[in-house]
């Protein structure tokens, strides 16, 4: 048990006054010579017993009612987190925050479990006292390290709204054990807030292995401690709206919507009917979705749309229930476009090699067209006119000037930027917080080097959805530019400027470390370390990797730049200046997190539908063992939140109230006179 | 422990005695005196109170034959009458620690009874009976028994005893009156003044002693207000006024135990006072002796008589 006002406990000695003023008294009494002794003699051999087990009892209840009252006003913490961790003495806390839409479920009256959780540490940390550095790494923007001082210091980070994308719990726990190595503050702890949703987690991913071996490296040991928000509230529902499309008819267009019930509860739960409220554009419309088993689908429903509307958006709402977030779902409509995919390069092979990778029809129903320039026609802005390029593959020396602006404005309104290195290009300025070095050679006598590790969850190198890998193991890098990023943004205490903020992401390395492919913090910007060359790499030669890394990136620009986009909530996705919601936040977050919260954004021209990623959805949790073994040698504790506030640290002050009422009231009754007052007992 | 001003002429209480003066002090049954006085005999006697007649048995004396009743009827006939008797009073004054208590009045138990009993001696003597004194307990100091006389200068005998009586020590009450029981061979009035503060049996035990010697004894219990009500209100130190034992208590919680104890104690003495013809009478340190006296006189003057 801790203590939320342990500077109260100095009161404790005040439960000796009972045992003061009782031994005072004995001393105070009055003395009677008397003769009817043998009635008290008598009756005190009978009662000694009770006697002594009276006053002992008196005196027990006057302690425990001074006891309770003052423990009860220091405000008693039992049963969690913040009991186990009283009295710790530590250097530094790093709290990760799981901010993912499954946090927004709300198991215990109106709290959602991201708040409990936060209200739990909360409470550890006031338990924990001062002393303890505390830093927060908010899983949602996991690159981010924010300095949050103490426990009160965590309300102004505005942590307590869920955001609606997927948390990046492998990239949080990096950037932990990056600053506790950073940062030798001592014995230090890393607080977990999560309810272990897998998605969130990632098992699998890579980076994990990497955060476990820095955090077993740290000296003192490290210790984690995971507050699991485990459990799941029964009979929650989901929307979904799979597709939205104009489509023409007769005498004008009609919205066709599929769109997908999900609920949780099992199948031994009865068929129920969900209405599904509609908001498009400005009109609202209802319509019920046949909830049968785990799934209920609406494929083809019609809304009649505006002859003049081209492009619009809405919202499928179901009725609230335990986890708010996935209780609506966005979505837009509009014309498919013809997108460009610009090459800038002097050099024909690279050109070639891209333009055929970017045009490939992959069936993605995206319209690719390639067009090259050369380095010097690419410092014009006019040449260079990206309005309807999806993806720019930049080989040439880093922009400067207007084309500098022009990529800007370009990653701003959601385009991709691949930026291969050229030759001399070692000692020119930084673009977005990032350059490439001087050329390397890397085959040794045992043959070429090859990438050791990559993302294979997420951005361009993931796995496909089919579950086939790319193949970037097998890749062969002859030459290559080392790739120099900027990481004096690494810790920020002020969630400003968004580009600023976002620190690079390695998606590629090769063995020894050395980044093959990196993702800077400005949108889908991308530094590649070598060329599509046979002198460089076999990325051409294979052809595999080289146009799944195409085509994924113009898949992700072609989200945002292809109007009727429809995006996941993340971390990652950044919007330019120039997008605002269409569709005001709900629940009073916060508009600067742009990218994590679902919703519908305009810029004037097109629409984009953000919402939750499909595994926030359907993904399981992860047993609490899993995440302990997750950790390897690197000691492990897990604190278990029953969903409701079971595990979870309480103030307890009432029950200590309650107990010092108790004493008094027992103390009354000891103390009732026993005599009815001067009774006529004796007749003459 | 009595005070500077108790002596054996303040014990007599004029007053006291001019308000009950004019009543008797009277036996309950017939009394065995060695003088001829105002009270029955249980042996016929020779007064001029007719009995009965009896048949003439050899030995009789020839003079209590009633030659009237010879010459109606030819048989001899023994002329018997009531013998009237002296009465003798045995007071027994309990002396022990307990009855130094004096309540919130002033007055102590043994006070209380020295006045007593002094009067009931004046107004046995003064009627021409016999009276003694048997003091239990008072510690070392205790006085020898004074037998019952009937010379009236033996009055200051007895109050000069009582004057010098203590109450102290443990009470002897029961011993006491088995060996007033065995001592007094004839039959006595015995009135014991205690607070009867002692265990109930050993008590019972010495009046059914007491009763088994056709002894008539009545009992004055003297208690005091506070012993009855038990008016604490604060933790109290009660010390044993008979031994030193002492107890911390707060009135509060042995208040209720207290009164039962005691309810018990007076319950039990009710009933040894049925089973032993006791004349048990409670009398409170504040109530008035002139009452006490008068009522406890009245009462026997209608209950004398019985053989």
């Amino acid at each position: 048990m801790s203590f939320l006002s342990p500077w109260v406990l100095w009161a404790l000695p005040l439960a000796l006054v009972p045992l003061v003023i009782h031994l005072v008294h004995r001393r105070r009494h009055r003395t009677v010579e008397w003769g009817a002794m043998m009635f008290l003699l008598e009756e005190s051999r009978v009662s000694r017993g009770r006697q002594r087990l009276r006053e002992v009892l008196l005196l027990v209840a006057r302690t425990v009612a001074i006891l309770g009252l003052v423990l009860g006003v220091g405000r008693p913490l039992a049963g969690g987190w913040a009991a186990r961790v009283g009295g710790e003495e530590l250097g530094a806390v790093v709290l990760v925050v799981d901010r993912s839409a499954s946090m927004s479920e709300r198991t215990a009256g109106t709290t959602t479990k991201l708040e409990l959780g936060l209200r739990e540490a909360r409470a550890a940390l006031e338990a924990l006292g001062e002393g303890a550095e505390l830093v927060v790494v908010d899983a949602a923007r996991p690159e981010e390290v924010r300095a949050a001082r103490d426990a009160s210091g965590l309300d102004a980070l505005g942590l307590a709204a869920t955001t609606d994308a997927t948390s990046d719990l492998p990239a949080a726990a990096l950037t932990a054990a990056r600053y506790l190595e950073e940062s030798r503050a001592g014995r230090a702890e890393v607080w977990i807030v999560s309810d272990g949703q897998s998605s969130d987690w990632r098992l699998l991913d890579g980076r994990w292995a990497t955060a476990v071996r820095r955090l077993e490296g740290l000296e003192p040991r490290a210790r984690v401690r995971m507050f699991l928000l485990g459990e799941r509230a029964r009979a929650n529902r989901s929307v979904r709206v799979e597709r939205a499309r104009r489509v023409p008819t007769g005498d004008g267009f009609d919205l066709v919507l599929d769109l997908v019930v999900r609920r949780e509860s099992g199948a031994s739960v009865p068929a129920e009917v969900v209405p599904v409220s509609l908001q498009v554009g400005g009109g609202r419309s209802s319509v019920d979705v046949d909830l049968e088993g785990d799934e209920g689908r609406l494929v083809g429903h019609r809304v009649p749309l505006a002859p003049e509307a081209e492009q619009g958006f809405g919202a499928a709402r179901i009725p609230g229930d335990a986890r708010g977030a996935d209780d609506v779902a966005y979505f837009v409509w509009g014309a498919a476009p013809t997108l460009e995919a610009v090459v800038v390069t002097d050099r024909a092979d690279v050109a070639r090699v891209t333009s055929i990778a970017a045009e490939l029809p992959l069936g993605r129903g995206l319209d690719v067209t390639a067009r090259t320039l050369s380095s010097s026609e690419a410092r014009d802005p006019e040449r260079l006119s990206l309005d309807t390029a999806a993806l720019c593959v930049w080989h040439a020396p880093l922009p400067e000037g207007g084309a500098r602006g022009a990529l800007s404005d370009f990653l701003d309104s959601g385009g991709a930027l691949l930026v291969l290195p050229v030759e001399g290009d070692a000692d020119t300025a930084p673009f977005l917080g990032a350059r490439f070095g001087g050329w390397q050679r890397t085959a040794s006598a045992d043959g070429p080097a090859r990438p050791a590790s990559w993302r294979e969850d997420d951005d361009l190198l993931r796995t496909g959805d089919d579950g086939t890998p790319l193949p970037v193991g097998e890749l062969e890098v002859q030459r290559r530019a080392p790739i120099l990023v900027e990481t004096d943004a690494d810790v920020t205490a002020d969630a400003g400027d968004a580009r600023s903020m976002s620190p690079a992401v390695t998606l590629a390395e090769l063995k020894g470390g050395a980044p093959l492919l990196v993702r800077t913090g400005a949108g889908l910007c991308y530094f590649l370390g070598v060329l599509p060359t046979t002198d460089s790499s076999s990325l051409a030669v294979s052809g595999v990797v080289w146009v799944g890394l195409v085509q994924r990136a113009l898949e992700e620009a072609a989200k945002v730049r292809a109007r009727g986009a429809s995006l996941d909530a993340a971390w990652t996705l950044e919007l330019g200046a120039g997008w605002r919601r269409a569709i005001e936040l709900e629940g009073g977050r916060s508009a600067l997190e742009g990218g994590v919260h679902a919703g519908v954004l305009g810029d004037g021209e097109r629409f984009v539908a953000v919402n939750r990623p499909l595994d926030e959805d359907r993904s399981g949790l992860e047993p609490g063992d899993a995440l302990r073994a997750l950790f390897g040698d690197v000691e492990v504790v897990v604190e278990e939140g029953a969903g409701g506030t079971g595990g979870l640290a309480q103030e307890i002050w009432r029950l200590f109230l309650a107990l010092a009422l108790a004493g008094l009231v027992l103390e009354a009754l000891l103390c009732a006179p026993e005599g009815e007052a001067a009774r006529e007992r004796v007749e003459r | 422990m009595p005070g500077p001003d108790v002596t054996a002429d303040s014990l007599v209480d004029a007053e006291l005695l001019a308000r009950v003066g004019h009543l008797e002090l009277f036996a309950r049954g017939p009394m065995i005196g060695s003088v001829s006085g105002r009270h029955q005999s249980p042996h016929k006697g020779s007064s001029v109170e007719f009995a009965e007649y009896r048949a003439y048995e050899p030995g009789d004396d020839l003079r209590r034959l009633d030659w009237r009743a010879w010459g109606r009827s030819d048989r001899f006939f023994v002329k018997e009458f009531e013998a009237d008797t002296n009465l003798r009073l045995v007071a027994v004054v309990d002396a022990s620690g307990s009855m130094r208590y004096a309540g919130q009045g002033g007055r102590s138990k043994l006070d209380v009874a020295r006045k007593l009993v002094a009067t009931l001696a004046q107004i046995a003597l003064r009627q021409g009976d016999a009276a003694g004194l048997w003091v239990a307990g008072g510690g070392e100091t205790a006085p020898v028994p004074l037998p019952p006389r009937r010379r009236p200068s033996h009055l200051r005998a007895i109050a000069g005893t009582l004057a010098s009586l203590e109450a102290n020590g443990d009470t002897s009450l029961a011993e006491t009156l088995h060996a007033a029981a065995e001592r007094e061979q004839r039959r006595a009035l015995f009135v014991v003044v205690s607070d009867l503060f002692a265990p109930a049996d050993a008590l019972g035990d010495a009046f059914q002693h007491l009763a088994h010697r056709r002894h008539d004894v009545t009992a004055i219990q003297l208690l005091d207000r506070t012993e009855t009500e038990f008016p604490f209100d604060r933790p109290t130190r009660f010390v044993d006024a008979e031994g030193g034992a002492s107890i911390v208590a707060d009135p509060s919680t042995i208040a209720r135990r207290y009164h039962a104890a005691l309810d018990r104690h007076m319950a039990r003495l009710d009933e040894i006072a049925r089973q032993a013809r006791l004349d048990l009478r409670r009398v409170h340190l504040d109530d008035d002796l002139g009452t006490v006296l008068t009522e406890l006189l009245a009462a026997r003057v209608g209950r004398r008589g019985q053989r």
